[in-house]
C-alpha cells in the first residue's frame, strides 16, 4: 500500500510540464478577451488592502506607510495559507469527471491545484511590490522566504488534499471549510498587529497555523525573518499533515473516484 | 510469451451513498438491475459490481466485452484503466493504456482542434515533440480539415468522436480500451475506424471493447468475455461463442 502512495506522488510530479501549464492556462484563460484582465485578478486584493489600510491606520494611529504594506503582504500570503479551506476542498471535486474516466495520479490535482494558488501569489506579488515602492516601503525581502515558501507548499500540498478527500467523502465539508477560512481569517493578524497583545488572546494567536504559515512568508517580504516560535509552529504543522497525508491517503486513495 | 493483462479473481464493491430511506433501498432492490445489491448494516448500499474475473490477455488479442446493461462492463473497463482498484483479487497490466470510456475527456471546448490535440497527448504522458510529429496524421483521418483550428464547441457530436478516436489511436497505445460509443460517427466512418482498429493491430496491441453491437465484436475481436451479473459466464474464443443463443457453441447438440 505504501508503495502505491509513492508511485502515485512520482506519477504526479512526473506530469509537472502538464500541471505547470495547465495551472498557467486556467488563470489566463478566464481573462481572455478582456481588457484589464490581470487587473482583475490583483482588484480585490488591492480594494480590499486599501481601505483596510485607511480605516485601520486610523483605529492604530499608523501611517499608511507602515501599515498598507502590512495589510497588502498580508493577504497576499493569506492567499496561499487558506488553500486549504478554499480551494483544498474542491480539488478532487473540480475534476470528477477525468477522476472516474482516467487512471491519473491523484496527487496530479493537488499538484496543479497549488500550482495555481502559487501562480496566483507570483503575479500579486509584483503588484505588492508596486504598491509598498508607492508608499516607499520597498524593500528587498530576507533570504528566509526561500525556505519558507517550500514549507508553506507542504503544508498546502498535504493539508489541502486531505480536505479534498474529506469534502469528496461528506459533502458538508465542502461548505464547513470556506465559512472556516473566513473564520481564519478574522484570527488570523492579517488587519491588525499583535504588538498590545497578551495572554491568552495571544496564545490563540501563537497557535493559530494560519498565523504561523501567514508569518514565515511576510515577515521576509517586510525585510525581516519571523521569530522562532513561528517557524517551530509552522514546521510542526506541516510536518503533522505530511504525516497524517501518508496515513489519510495511503488508506484511502483508492477509494476516492467513488466519493467524487 | 508473457501477457500484458493478467486478472486474477478479481472483485470489486463499489459504495453508493446516496440513499438512506429503507423503503428506497427496496426499490432499488427490485430493479431488473444487473448488479447484486449487499447490504452493509448501515445507510450505505453497496453494489457487486464484479466477482471473480479471471483472464489474461497477450499480444494481439482483440477482447470483446458482452452483456446485459448494469452486468459490469463499463466497471470491468474501469478496473482496467486503473481507475477502480480491485478489493480482491490481483490485477496486472502491462503497458501504455488508452481509455475511451468516456469521448469528452480532457477536452476544452474553448480551445481548437489543435490545441486539444496537444493538450490530450500531454494527458497521455507525450511529449510536444512527439504530439506535433503526429498531428498531420491526426488531422488526415478524422478528415477535420479547416476546422481543426477552429474551437471544439462548434464541432458536432460526430467531428469530436473523430478526433478523440483519431488522437487516441495514433498516438500508439499498447492497450486500447473503447466502450460502446463507436456508433457515434456515419456509416463511412464506421469503417474507417474498423480498418483502422485492424490496422493498430497489426502492431502487436491488445484491444478491449466493451459493446452491444454482436456484429462489430464478431468482425473485430477473437476474444470475448460475457458477463451477467458482474460474474464472468464465459472466456474464450469469440467463434465458439453462439450469439444468438447467448451460450458457447458446443453446448448446441449437433
Amino acid at each position: 500500500m505504501k508503495s502505491k502512495l509513492f508511485k502515485d506522488l512520482k506519477g504526479g510530479i512526473d506530469l509537472y510540464y502538464v500541471w505547470i501549464y495547465q495551472a498557467y492556462h486556467d488563470i489566463t484563460a478566464k481573462y481572455k478577451r478582456t481588457v484589464l484582465g490581470s487587473f482583475w485578478i490583483a482588484g480585490s486584493m488591492l480594494i480590499t488592502s486599501v481601505s483596510m489600510a485607511i480605516i485601520f491606520g486610523a483605529l492604530f494611529h499608523q501611517s499608511l506607510h507602515e501599515i498598507l504594506p502590512y495589510i497588502v503582504a498580508g493577504m497576499l500570503v493569506f492567499g496561499m495559507a487558506s488553500y486549504v479551506f478554499f480551494d483544498g476542498a474542491e480539488v478532487f471535486m473540480s475534476s470528477a469527471g477525468i477522476i472516474k474516466n482516467h487512471a491519473y495520479p491523484y496527487s496530479f490535482f493537488a499538484f496543479h491545484t497549488v500550482c495555481k494558488s502559487f501562480f496566483m501569489f507570483l503575479h500579486n506579488l509584483i503588484v505588492y511590490w508596486a504598491v509598498a515602492a508607492l508608499v516607499g516601503a520597498l524593500c528587498f525581502p530576507h533570504w528566509s522566504i526561500l525556505l519558507a515558501l517550500p514549507v508553506l507548499l507542504v503544508f498546502m500540498f498535504t493539508w489541502g488534499m486531505m480536505a479534498g478527500m474529506l469534502a469528496a467523502r461528506f459533502r458538508d465539508m465542502r461548505f464547513l471549510l470556506p465559512y472556516l477560512g473566513q473564520l481564519f481569517s478574522m484570527l488570523t493578524p492579517i488587519f491588525w498587529k499583535t504588538d498590545t497583545m497578551k495572554g491568552p488572546a495571544l496564545l490563540l494567536v501563537n497557535l493559530n497555523p494560519i498565523n504561523a504559515m501567514v508569518q514565515i512568508v511576510r515577515s521576509p517580504l517586510l525585510g525581516k525573518m519571523a521569530t522562532q516560535t513561528e517557524w517551530v509552529t509552522a514546521i510542526a504543522y506541516t510536518s503533522l499533515g505530511l504525516l497524517l497525508w501518508l496515513v489519510v491517503f495511503g488508506s484511502f486513495r483508492r477509494r476516492i473516484p467513488f466519493w467524487v | 510469451m508473457s501477457s500484458l493483462i493478467d486478472l486474477n479473481g478479481v472483485e470489486l464493491s463499489y459504495p453508493i451513498y446516496s440513499t438512506r430511506a429503507k423503503s428506497l433501498r427496496n426499490a432499488i432492490a427490485n430493479l431488473a438491475v444487473g448488479g447484486r445489491l449487499l447490504k452493509d448494516g448501515h445507510d450505505i448500499i453497496h453494489v457487486n459490481a464484479l466477482d471473480s474475473i479471471t483472464f489474461k490477455l497477450f499480444d494481439g488479442d482483440r477482447l470483446g466485452l458482452v452483456g446485459h446493461n448494469g452486468a459490469g462492463k463499463s466497471t470491468l473497463l474501469k478496473v482496467l484503466a486503473g481507475v477502480y482498484e480491485p478489493d480482491k483479487g490481483r490485477i496486472a497490466v502491462n503497458g501504455r493504456i488508452s481509455s475511451m470510456i468516456d469521448i469528452n475527456l480532457g477536452l476544452d471546448l474553448d480551445l481548437t482542434g489543435r490545441e486539444n490535440i496537444i493538450t490530450m497527448g500531454r494527458m497521455r504522458g507525450f511529449n510536444i515533440k512527439e504530439i506535433l510529429a503526429k498531428i498531420p496524421e491526426i488531422i488526415e483521418f478524422s478528415e477535420l480539415g479547416q476546422f481543426i483550428d477552429l474551437p471544439i464547441k462548434t464541432y458536432s457530436a460526430g467531428m469530436t468522436t473523430r478526433l478523440v478516436f483519431g488522437v487516441a489511436t495514433s498516438l500508439e497505445p499498447d492497450i486500447l480500451l473503447m466502450d460502446e460509443w463507436i456508433g457515434a460517427g456515419d456509416a463511412g466512418f464506421f469503417q474507417k475506424a474498423v480498418d483502422r482498429l485492424n490496422s493498430i493491430l497489426r502492431q502487436s496491441r491488445i484491444i478491449v471493447l466493451a459493446s452491444h453491437n454482436f456484429g462489430l465484436i464478431q468482425e473485430i475481436c477473437n476474444k470475448l468475455l460475457v458477463l451477467e451479473g458482474g460474474r464472468q459466464i464465459y472466456f474464450g474464443n469469440t467463434k465458439d461463442w453462439d450469439f444468438s443463443q447467448m451460450r458457447p457453441l458446443d453446448q448446441n447438440a449437433a
